[in-house]
């Protein structure tokens, strides 16, 4: 079985997660794709997707050839790959991945990859390792053995930069946004609850959820209150008409936020609900809002805000 | 990279602990000898202000021409409780920011 070093970063996105190396860091996130770079550069690129029907390992492997002229990419034959690695692919078969292997090659530098599809949730993913040396092939198999499809679910985990929640199922991420100070990962439900892809995500009827972090929190909140902060500066800030329950260093909010007797007849009142805290431990503010014609019940919701969590990261 | 001060930067203390800079403008030649033209500049040099707050007054005093951008980003890291490549970006920003101004200078 292929070993891996500990003190190992998770990371899960829309639907997939890994667990990588330490000093591996996302360097690019997409909503179906991540880069992942050490100091001397990219290590492992991700790449995903949901399909319906057959999936054809040889065809995607064509379109690689076809996709990457400079690179010369092929399917790997049993003796080519390393064992580490097969053992890997193996152990991505018990939980019902199956894996094609391939090899690429170009300008000197030389990769090793596979890909994956889940017949029981319709995931297809890509992924590949930059090989600079024969370590890094069994470091490479270890973390292709960690790699996890989370579609099938009825909630789904994210973890990314120290942050971990989980959202329902039905929830499509929407926008992301990682500055200094200010994390952001937004997510969206439709109203008709149809995960096709014609519809773009964000629009329309349907509920928005919003998880944020802040800090450092000492910092925002000197010569202010959780409350005025979060009404000034939440991205989905409680409305002035919505009253604010105020407890030990956390406010709720419930109410509507756009309500006529026309949006009410037409069922489009806009309802929100949030939270804002500052947890025991580190330094900061960590808010999760929803809102939209279709309200998020306070059992769903407050699952939803448990699950929002700060995890430890390595330290450099 | 360690960041320098400018020693042409004039330094305030301001009641709440922060930090005001007062640092000389560079002005492009062009601009100057139309100014001094039309009589809106008698040659002096101009200088502008800037207010720091809390978390950039910390990283101005952690800048001695010693401690490299690094140590100053782990320094942030340990004060504000905030991750390591967060505050590596938020440091590497500032520092950025006030060396386009001619505050410090990079050696």
């Amino acid at each position: 079985m292929p070993t891996c070093p500990v003190n190992m970063a998770d990371y899960a996105w829309n639907g997939i997660g890994l667990t990588a190396l330490p000093g591996w860091e996302p360097s690019v996130i997409e909503r179906d794709g991540l880069f992942l770079a050490d100091s001397l550069g990219p290590v492992c690129e991700l790449k995903w997707n949901r399909v319906s029907g057959t999936f054809s390992f040889d065809k995607h492997i064509r379109k690689l050839t076809k996709g990457n002229k400079g690179a010369v990419v092929r399917a790997a034959n049993a003796a080519e790959i390393p064992d580490a690695w097969a053992q890997s692919v193996d152990r991505l078969a018990e939980s019902g991945l199956r894996a094609k292997s391939f090899l690429w090659q170009a300008d000197g530098n030389r990769g090793l990859g596979a890909a994956l599809h889940h017949p029981g949730t319709g995931l297809a993913c890509l992924i590949q390792f930059f090989i600079r040396n024969e370590e890094d092939e069994p470091m490479a198999a270890g973390v292709l053995a960690t790699l996890r499809d989370f579609t099938g679910g009825k909630t789904v985990p994210w973890t990314m930069f120290g942050m971990a929640a989980r959202v329902p199922a039905d929830f499509l991420l929407d926008t992301f946004s990682f500055q200094p100070g200010h994390y952001r990962v937004a997510w969206w439900r439709p109203a008709s609850g149809k995960r096709s892809g014609r519809v773009p995500t964000g629009k329309g009827p349907g509920t928005r959820l919003d998880f944020e972090r802040f800090a450092p929190a000492s910092v925002l909140l000197k010569g202010t209150n959780l409350e005025a902060w979060c009404r000034d500066r939440l991205t989905h800030a409680p409305p002035k008409s919505v009253p604010v329950d105020n407890g030990p260093g956390r406010i709720d909010w419930r109410g509507a936020a756009k309500t006529s007797l026309l949006r009410r007849t037409l069922r489009r009142e806009v309802r929100t609900c949030g939270r804002a805290w500052t947890p025991d431990s580190g330094n900061v503010v960590l808010a999760v809002a929803a809102e939209g014609v279709v309200p998020l019940g306070p059992s769903t919701f407050n699952d939803i805000c448990g699950s929002f969590t700060l995890v430890p990261e390595e330290t450099v | 990279m360690v960041p320098v001060r400018n020693e042409a930067v004039e330094i305030t203390e301001l009641p709440g602990g922060q930090i005001e800079l007062a640092y000389p403008l560079a002005i492009k030649p062009w601009f100057g000898r139309l100014a001094d033209k039309v009589g809106l500049w008698d040659g002096r040099p101009m200088t502008k202000t800037v207010e720091l707050d809390e978390m950039g007054t910390f990283v101005w005093c952690r800048i001695d021409g010693e401690r490299s951008v690094r140590d100053i980003a782990r320094a942030f890291t340990e004060a504000y409780q905030v991750q390591p490549r967060e505050a590596e970006l938020a440091v590497t920003a500032f520092i950025k920011t006030i060396g386009q101004r001619g505050i410090i200078g990079l050696r």
